[in-house]
C-alpha cells in the first residue's frame, strides 16, 4: 500500500466509496468522505444507505441506528460515521462511540483511514504502514 | 517524526521516555500501559506529571490527574484517550470529549493513531 492511497475492504467498499464521493461536489467534504467510507465497508450499510443518511438535506439520520438489520460490525461503523460527521453520540449511550470500544475490532484499520480521511490536515504525515 | 523498533515517536525525548516507562514496569507491562505511557510521553508537561496521572505503588490511573492545574488543551485532550483506551473510562456528563470527533482534531492525532496500534496490535497488524 503506497502512501496516501486508501485502504479498502474489497471492491464492493471502494465502488460505493467512489459513487457516493462523486456524486455530489460537495459530497469531497472531507466529512462527507469519511462517512460514505464508513458506510461503504458493510453489504448492510451499502444497501441501507438511505436509512442511514437523508440526501436531500445532506443530513445524518440518527434513527438509523435502531434499524433491525444492523449487527455489532455495522452499529460500530454508524456510530463512528454519525461521530466524524457531527460530533453526534448516543444519548447515554456516549461511552460506545469512545475508541476504546470503537477500535476493539477487525474494523480497526479501517476506522483509522476513515479518521485519516476526516481529518488530511491533521494526518497528512500519516500512512498506515510502518 | 521518530521510527524506532516499528513504533513511530515525535522524537527522541518521547522515545528514551516510553522505553524508560515499559523498562521500569517490567513484566507487568502490557498493551495497556504501552498505549498510556506511549501518550504520556508525548509532551513537556505530561513526561513532568506522569505520576500525577499513574499510581506506581498500585498500578492504576489517577483520574484526578485530569483535573490537574498543570493541564492545557492538548494535554487534556491525550489524557482523555489515555483514560480511554486503558479502561473504556470517559468523563461523567462530559463523554463526547472522549469521542474521536473530538479527540483526533489535533495536532497530536497521528501520534494517538500510533497509541491505538500499540493498544490494539491484533487488530492493527500492517
Amino acid at each position: 500500500m503506497e502512501k496516501g492511497e486508501i485502504l479498502f475492504a474489497n471492491k464492493g467498499h471502494e465502488l460505493f466509496y467512489q459513487k457516493q464521493t462523486e456524486s455530489k461536489r460537495y459530497f469531497r467534504h472531507p466529512k462527507f468522505k469519511a462517512f460514505f467510507y464508513l458506510m461503504g465497508l458493510h453489504k448492510e450499510t451499502r444497501k441501507h444507505i438511505g436509512e442511514l443518511f437523508d440526501f436531500k438535506n445532506a443530513a445524518i439520520r440518527p434513527d438509523g441506528l435502531y434499524c433491525d438489520w444492523h449487527d455489532t460490525e455495522s452499529l460500530t461503523l454508524v456510530r463512528l460515521g454519525f461521530n466524524l460527521f457531527k460530533g453526534w453520540t448516543e444519548q447515554k449511550l456516549e461511552f460506545l462511540s469512545s475508541p476504546h470500544y470503537l477500535f476493539d475490532s477487525r474494523l480497526a484499520p479501517y476506522l483509522v483511514q476513515a479518521l485519516l480521511l476526516r481529518y488530511p490536515y491533521r494526518l497528512n504525515r500519516y500512512s498506515l504502514t510502518t | 517524526m521518530l521510527q524506532f523498533a516499528g513504533i513511530r515517536f515525535r522524537d527522541e525525548i518521547h522515545r528514551d521516555f516510553f522505553l524508560s516507562m515499559t523498562n521500569m514496569l517490567g513484566s507487568r507491562g502490557s498493551v495497556y500501559h504501552a498505549a498510556y505511557f506511549y501518550l504520556l510521553g508525548l509532551c513537556d508537561t505530561t513526561r513532568l506529571h506522569y505520576a500525577d496521572l499513574y499510581d506506581f505503588d498500585t498500578h492504576q490511573i489517577k483520574l484526578d490527574g485530569l483535573y490537574g492545574g498543570w493541564q492545557t488543551g492538548s494535554t487534556t485532550r491525550l489524557t482523555l484517550l489515555a483514560f480511554n483506551l486503558w479502561n473504556g473510562w470517559a468523563e461523567d456528563g462530559q463523554e463526547i470529549k472522549s469521542s474521536p470527533y473530538y479527540l483526533f482534531d489535533c495536532d497530536l492525532a497521528p501520534y494517538f493513531f500510533e497509541a491505538v496500534r500499540l493498544r490494539y496490535p491484533e487488530f492493527c497488524r500492517n
